[in-house]
């Protein structure tokens, strides 16, 4: 497989160095200049990586007399935001970050962070005093303003909740030498919504699960989680298949629970699903492995003649190319380019990568010519 | 069946969501599925559900809370009735201003309404081995005379001050 992009869009998996200092960023040139440094979660991988894609760490923070940004005034939100950049450009986690301005962004370049997975939907719609810190590989972020004052996420590939844990409580500990957040001793740190309150945090694992998928048994395994204690969000499209057989797994409960207990709790089951996932896919194997190559060999056929595609089928068949390539059908793929695919085919980058204001068949299309020339062995 | 956010298309998406062993759901076309982002990792709760306070809450409190409709925060305007329809306080004060029907739900959230998690830097104790050993004659006290809440507190100094003490440099990890 080419490197990403190899031909005229100058696309290549590469890691990203920390060497890039932009300091505001509000003009779509250099949201491109972000476009093609992949963060971490896309760049990098552990032993868990056949099926853990990333691990996200959130933590909910607001600052002490200021009102949470639903009940607060422009004027509200601009001194949090004033008040947070401030600390941003002190805190040494963020020396090389870029700071970007929501309300300066064109709509596409607000869609891209939210397909990068640095901000929510509700944070690009607000807009008003919304600011976006990013930092160096994108492992670290801030949303200011969103549903509270501060959301601030570490993202890593492959099972690294731990690691994330310790980076994002040292972003934690280093701001609040500038900040005074909203804490009381009975209910923690204070978040607009009840269901964050206390630690404020939120751990997720993407994970990846087709072989599951394939033998009908997703609802049966995630029935064995404890729904009071772990959310299973799968990504749906219009039917009830999950959009390319990734399902998210994190934490309900924020009050009454250490950090450690959660993060060990969120680790502990991606692993036991790992394991149960990695037996489905022997077991899948072991039975029908013609079958199964046939279905690998038949996506990768359509991908690398398709010449119209919408971006749910596209990730539904790159899901399966991944589960070949994990399986060794496809030896010569490499794993985080078709992770780096399965983001790059979404309808903001595609819109970025082209630089055109594409209609919606229009991008169809161009996401088959997009995927043909990534494809190419 | 119609959509529950525009009453107007057929719903055709289910969303449920499971806290603490309660089951809430929603039922939306797909239009208002999409707008609320029912498919992107980072939308919250009460972005997807704004009333799933009201479903949390039982028929009793329920009723009870009809009475607090009214109440309001005197920092940030917000009344207990926006609270129910939004799922989201306003400020730090809400918190104070709401506390009796606040218990109830984050018993029925969290299952609990005591944070035991991380604390700001500031709120940290640094104790010698001296004062440790009072505190938990004092403890110990507080838990015979069942007053819990002054249990807690002591509770929490203990673990810093022993945190402190074990570590000697502070890594910031409350165990």
């Amino acid at each position: 497989m080419n490197e990403i992009g190899s031909q005229k869009n100058r696309i290549r998996p590469r890691k990203t160095t920390d060497d890039v200092s932009i300091k505001t960023v509000n003009s779509t040139s250099k949201v491109n200049d972000l476009l093609w440094n992949f963060g971490s979660w896309l760049t990098e991988e552990d032993q868990f990586s056949d099926i853990v894609i990333s691990s996200r760490i959130r933590l909910a923070r607001n600052i002490k007399g200021h009102p949470f940004p639903n009940q607060a005034s422009t004027g509200d939100l601009n001194q949090v935001l004033k008040k947070v950049k401030y600390a941003c450009e002190k805190c040494h986690s963020f020396k090389k970050a870029n700071f970007i301005e929501i309300e300066k962004l064109s709509e596409w370049d607000c869609k891209y962070f939210v397909e990068r997975r640095l901000a929510s939907p509700q944070f690009i719609e607000r807009k008003v005093a919304s600011l976006l810190v990013v930092g160096p590989q994108e492992s670290l972020s801030i949303m200011v303003n969103e549903e509270d004052h501060l959301r601030m996420q570490c993202i890593e590939g492959g099972l690294k909740i731990s690691q994330a844990w310790k980076k994002i409580k040292t972003v934690d500990d280093e701001l609040e030498e500038n900040l005074n957040f909203s804490y009381s001793r009975k209910f923690g740190y204070l978040t607009a919504c009840p269901t964050n309150l206390g630690t404020g945090l939120r751990v997720s694992v993407f994970v990846h699960l087709p072989a599951l998928s394939m033998q009908d048994k997703i609802n049966s395994v995630m029935e064995t989680l404890p729904t009071s204690e772990i959310a299973v969000r799968g990504f749906y499209g219009e039917g009830t298949e999950s959009i390319g057989n990734i399902f998210q797994i994190s934490n309900q409960l924020t009050l009454g629970r250490t950090e450690e207990s959660v993060v060990e709790r969120i680790t502990a089951t991606a692993k036991k699903l790992i394991e149960i996932e990695r037996k489905a896919r022997y077991e899948l194997l072991e039975k029908d492995s013609i079958k199964l190559e046939d279905i690998v060999f038949r996506a990768l056929g359509i991908l690398k003649n398709a010449r119209i595609i919408s971006s749910l089928e596209s990730m539904d068949l790159l899901s399966t190319l991944r589960l070949g390539r994990e399986l060794e059908f496809l030896k010569d793929f490499s794993r985080l380019a078709i992770n780096q695919l399965m983001v790059l085919v979404q309808p903001a980058h595609l819109q970025k990568i082209y630089n055109e204001d594409l209609t919606a068949q229009e991008r169809d299309i161009v996401r088959a010519e997009f995927i043909r020339e990534n494809l190419q062995i | 069946m119609l959509c529950q956010l525009c009453d107007l298309s057929s719903a055709s998406v289910t969303i449920s969501y499971v806290i603490n062993d309660k089951k809430i759901s929603m039922n939306l076309c797909k239009e208002c599925a999409e707008k609320k982002g029912v498919d992107n990792p980072m939308t919250t709760l009460p972005q997807m559900f704004g009333n799933f306070i009201t479903q949390l809450l039982g028929e009793d409190s329920l009723k009870r809370s009809k009475l607090d409709a009214d109440i309001k925060c005197d920092s940030c305007g917000l009344t207990w009735d926006s609270f129910e329809k939004t799922g989201l306080f306003g400020c730090d004060i809400c918190y104070q201003v709401f506390s009796k029907d606040l218990n109830v739900i984050l018993r029925r959230i969290h299952g609990s309404n005591q944070h035991i998690g991380n604390r700001p830097k500031s709120q940290r104790y640094v104790i010698d081995e001296f004062e440790l050993k009072k505190i938990k004659l004092e403890l110990q006290a507080a838990v015979e005379s069942e007053d819990f809440e002054l249990a807690a507190e002591l509770r929490d100094m203990v673990r810093d001050a022993q945190s402190e003490l074990n570590n000697k440099v502070d890594d910031g990890i409350l165990r």
